[in-house]
């Protein structure tokens, strides 16, 4: 009977609902096409972040057992993830390869020094944290000098931080936006529905069936917005990814979310418009 | 006695509408299961008033409305929920399920009713039938005059089987013809253990019921 009525109260008022659905699902859609954005630039920034080094320049003439004792220092480090071993002639290849000359054959002698290249987990670091390490291995014997890209790793910082503060400012701003949207169409349909309701109760359904009716009605409001919002960002990914710029869509746990939360604003949209009035006549 | 049926009682109930004459001095009414009585008295006299009352959307001042022991001002609207669907009420008041059909209502009614009534559709289209509302079970009550939404009233609750049928009014908006028939399934409802409450000012029409009489008005 619950679900039978909040059926009848979708078909009841379909085209006042489809109609507010569809500024929802326009709304959402704004929303989440940020949300992808700073989705995919987080994720790039993150890309990037996993192939920043830190380079470690050893002390000329330094002993094996030196370059074994600074790699094991490093790796007792959890936020490092790889140390890779850069031997003069290594580091001579690379630079003639950029340069297209031979630098001995100018100088005579190799003039690099054995290095060490130091990556690490993506998440677990910031420019702090590299320059405590820098200090940290510039005080040890075997070290020479440290080398880390400081401005970029700046830089990506501060663009991913922005991006996150922008896209929580907006998504709860369209949460906003869809609440009061919903409160709108909420209030309406429960002012409209009163008397049935009233109807109802002198029949014998109980306050708390006649709340589950809405509270279905406006979950099922909620999902039908989540959905529209979803497939609109997708048809727009699509021209994107073919079009333009090939970057994924959001993975299926983060659309599971996307769909939830309108079902959610919905639900608390018909707390808030407090539908049911039983005063009697 | 039936022990399914309500024990209904007025204890000493006065009641007075804000700034007007008291229109119940210590009024008591008491009714076994399966009693039928006519409420009677002119215009004016508290017929309706009395019928909100013992539903429960008006409060006496004093005094007490008993449903089966248990005063109806003091259970939770669950409570009272679960105790409309064993009833049937017909009054000017009385909600029908505008976003429905004819039918539906009807239907609806049968499914909220604790009776679980054994009804079927054929019942059902036959009741209309003699109520002369066939051709009109797929409209809505909007579109019905007030007679015609009356008689869905009374469909409504006869459909139902109520263990407890309050009719405000019986006289108004009916035809001669759909009057005779829905006194005559109130009648058997009442001999099959229904409580039956009228309230009418024309007490006449009723004596064949043999019901008791009780006049109101002046306030008493």
């Amino acid at each position: 009977m619950i679900f039978r009525e909040a059926f009848r109260l979708f078909k009841s008022t379909l085209s006042e609902t489809l109609l507010v659905l569809i500024i929802i699902g326009l709304l959402l859609t704004f929303g989440f096409v940020f949300l992808l954005t700073t989705f995919n630039l987080v994720r790039a920034a993150d890309e990037y972040r996993k192939e920043v080094t830190l380079e470690v320049f050893l002390v000329d003439g330094i002993e094996r057992e030196g370059v074994d004792r600074i790699k094991d220092y490093l790796l007792e480090y959890a936020e490092v993830s790889e140390v890779k071993e850069k031997s003069p002639d290594d580091a001579l290849a690379e630079m003639s390869s950029i340069l297209g000359s031979d630098l001995t054959e100018v100088l005579g002698y190799n003039p690099l020094p054995y290095s060490l290249e130091v990556k690490f987990i993506s998440e677990s670091y910031d420019i702090d944290y590299l320059n405590r390490l820098s200090a940290d291995l510039a005080l040890r014997d075997e070290v020479m000098e440290v080398h880390f890209a400081s401005d970029w790793i700046r830089s990506l910082s501060r663009i991913t931080n922005i991006a996150v503060m922008i896209s929580i400012v907006l998504s709860v701003a369209v949460a906003a936006g869809v609440l009061f949207v919903f409160v709108g169409l909420h209030r309406d349909v429960s002012i409209r529905r009163r008397s049935v309701n009233r109807g109802l109760f002198q029949l014998g359904m109980r306050p708390r069936a006649l709340q589950m009716v809405s509270l279905i009605w406006s979950a099922c409001t909620g999902l039908i917005a989540g959905i529209i919002g979803v497939a609109m960002t997708w048809i727009l990914w699509r021209l994107f990814d073919r079009y333009v710029l090939e970057i994924p869509f959001f993975d299926k746990p983060q659309i599971i979310l996307l769909i939830i939360a309108p079902v959610f604003i919905a639900t608390l949209s018909m707390i808030i418009s407090r539908p049911i009035q039983l005063k009697q006549r | 006695m039936n022990d399914r049926v309500p024990y209904i009682k007025l204890d000493d109930v006065s009641f007075a509408y804000e700034n007007s004459p008291s229109v119940f001095d210590d009024f008591n009414l008491s009714l076994q299961g399966g009693d039928g009585a006519i409420v009677t008295g002119p215009v004016g006299s508290g017929k309706t008033t009395l019928a909100r009352l013992i539903v429960g959307s008006l409060k006496p001042q004093r005094g007490e409305i008993l449903i089966s022991g248990g005063s109806i001002h003091k259970i939770s609207n669950s409570r009272r929920a679960a105790l409309f669907s064993g009833w049937g009420v017909v009054s000017e008041r009385s909600s029908l399920l505008e976003d429905r059909s004819v039918l539906d209502n009807i239907t609806a009614a049968m499914k909220l009713s604790t009776a679980r009534v054994g009804r079927k559709r054929g019942d059902i289209e036959n009741i209309l039938r003699k109520c002369r509302m066939y051709s009109k079970r797929k409209n809505r009550p909007e579109s019905l005059s007030q007679g015609e939404q009356r008689i869905l009233q009374i469909m409504m609750a006869i459909a139902r089987n109520p263990i407890f049928l309050l009719w405000d009014d019986p006289d108004s908006f009916l035809d001669d013809e759909r009057f005779e028939f829905a006194i005559s399934e109130i009648r058997r409802l009442n001999l099959a253990g229904s409580t039956v409450i009228l309230t009418t000012s024309h007490p006449d029409r009723y004596d064949y019921l043999n019901w008791p009489t009780v006049s109101i008005g002046g306030g008493r």
